[in-house]
């Protein structure tokens, strides 16, 4: 170990670990959201994933998860990453761009995904709004608080990761968006545990 | 462990109860974050010297002057925008290569994707710069070219990759590779993530 660093692995090792077990806590929550996740695709509903900055590529990473399935066999599911459109971000203006991609291309069925590691993007909370204005399953993955997400209660199923360190949030969230893809599954196999 | 063993209740007829797949998807989502969390500290643990060296040589590079290039398919494409934006964000020159559609495209349409990181590279690399690729099997062709690119223009190569490290751990052309042992790529992505944002948190920890 160079003495020129302040942080140590170790350090970063520990940070990861109670975030983890507070997860492996929320399972239960995490297995109502998928049911409900399958129910949606069951009806013909497609997932709109969406967040600002490092969870842009989450949304992006999500996204591809559900349409070209990483394990042999399982059905590619539709799904769109909102945060991809650079001309419609970059058009609309960043404030609205996720409501209004919801507004024209959401059908109530759909399921919004909206990522955020602290739980206060704005882009992403009217994205929310929106989504519940429509009607479609709005589940919400976010940090700490949850933040004004958390507050406005604007999330059917909130799944939150239990730390401050937005980086610790992604690596949590990629965690719970990977069960989420593969547990829907489970539930779309079962077709009588959505009754 | 097989289909059955880990969701019995998929050869058990028709007769699953909503109450039964929400107990056994509850069980499945326990195992799965223990066994991220036990792959996490383990690769944390397993490069805890090479990781703040990595660091170093990337430190270093920045204070030089240079600039990071992240590549990556699929789920890793997303990880190197993020980390991209990480240094960028932090005050570090870095582009991720595969924001350009236009250039991904071109390329892939009319010479094939296996040199669509490593024309960019030969485009954009100088000798001070350096080159994260990210990969779960660790053989994808296209960065196997990047990375050949990058070492014959004198940059700091870094791979993360899954499994043994599959062509990525056979090449000269690797400084740095970062394995992550564990037979399911989604496990992979995630403990790639952890490792990518502990290079990320100690190199930008040094003095620029």
């Amino acid at each position: 170990m160079s003495p020129s660093h302040r942080v140590t692995v170790t350090e970063l090792a520990r940070r990861r670990a109670a975030p983890l077990e507070d997860l492996a806590g929320q399972a239960a929550d995490v297995a109502r959201a998928c049911q409900a996740m399958a129910a949606r695709f069951q009806r013909g509903g497609k997932l709109l994933a969406f967040g600002s900055g490092t969870a842009s590529t989450d949304a992006q990473h999500v996204a591809v998860e559900f349409v070209h399935p990483v394990i042999v066999g399982k059905r590619a599911l539709p799904a769109i990453s909102l945060a991809s459109d650079v001309a419609t971000l970059t058009g609309t203006g960043l404030t609205d761009a996720f409501a209004h991609q919801i507004r024209h291309l959401a059908e109530p069925v759909d399921i919004a995904l909206a990522i955020s590691a602290d739980g206060r993007c704005e882009n992403v909370l009217r994205g929310l709004k929106q989504a519940g204005d429509i009607g479609l399953l709005r589940v919400a993955l976010a940090g700490g608080d949850g933040g004004a997400i958390a507050a406005s209660g604007s999330a059917d199923h909130l799944l939150l990761a239990a730390s401050g360190d937005p980086r610790v949030v992604k690596e949590i969230h990629v965690t719970v968006y990977h069960v989420l893809w593969e547990l829907v599954h489970v539930f779309l196999e079962r077709p009588g545990a959505l009754r | 462990m097989s289909l059955d063993s880990l969701y019995p209740f998929l050869s058990s007829g028709d007769s699953a109860t909503a109450a039964d797949v929400l107990e056994e998807v509850c069980r499945s989502t326990e195992a799965k974050v223990r066994e991220t969390a036990e792959l996490r500290a383990l690769v944390l643990e397993r490069e805890g010297r090479r990781l703040p060296e990595c660091a170093d040589r990337m430190a270093e590079r920045f204070a030089a002057g240079g600039r990071l290039l992240a590549f990556g398919n699929g789920g890793s494409s997303t990880d190197a925008q993020d980390l991209a934006a990480l240094f960028l964000g932090s005050g570090r020159g870095a582009l991720c290569l595969t924001n350009d559609i236009a250039a991904v495209t071109a390329l892939s349409n009319d010479v094939g994707f296996d040199v669509v990181f490593s024309r960019q590279i030969a485009a954009f690399g100088r000798p001070r710069d350096i080159a994260v690729g990210l990969s779960t099997s660790g053989n994808s062709a296209n960065l196997l070219r990047a990375f050949e690119e990058a070492d014959r223009r004198g940059m700091l190569t870094v791979g993360l990759a899954g499994y043994d490290g599959g062509r990525m751990a056979e090449i000269d052309a690797m400084d740095y590779l970062f394995t992550v042992p564990s037979p399911s790529v989604h496990r992979i992505q995630e403990a790639q993530t952890t490792l990518y944002h502990a290079l990320w948190e100690l190199t930008v920890d040094r003095a620029k």
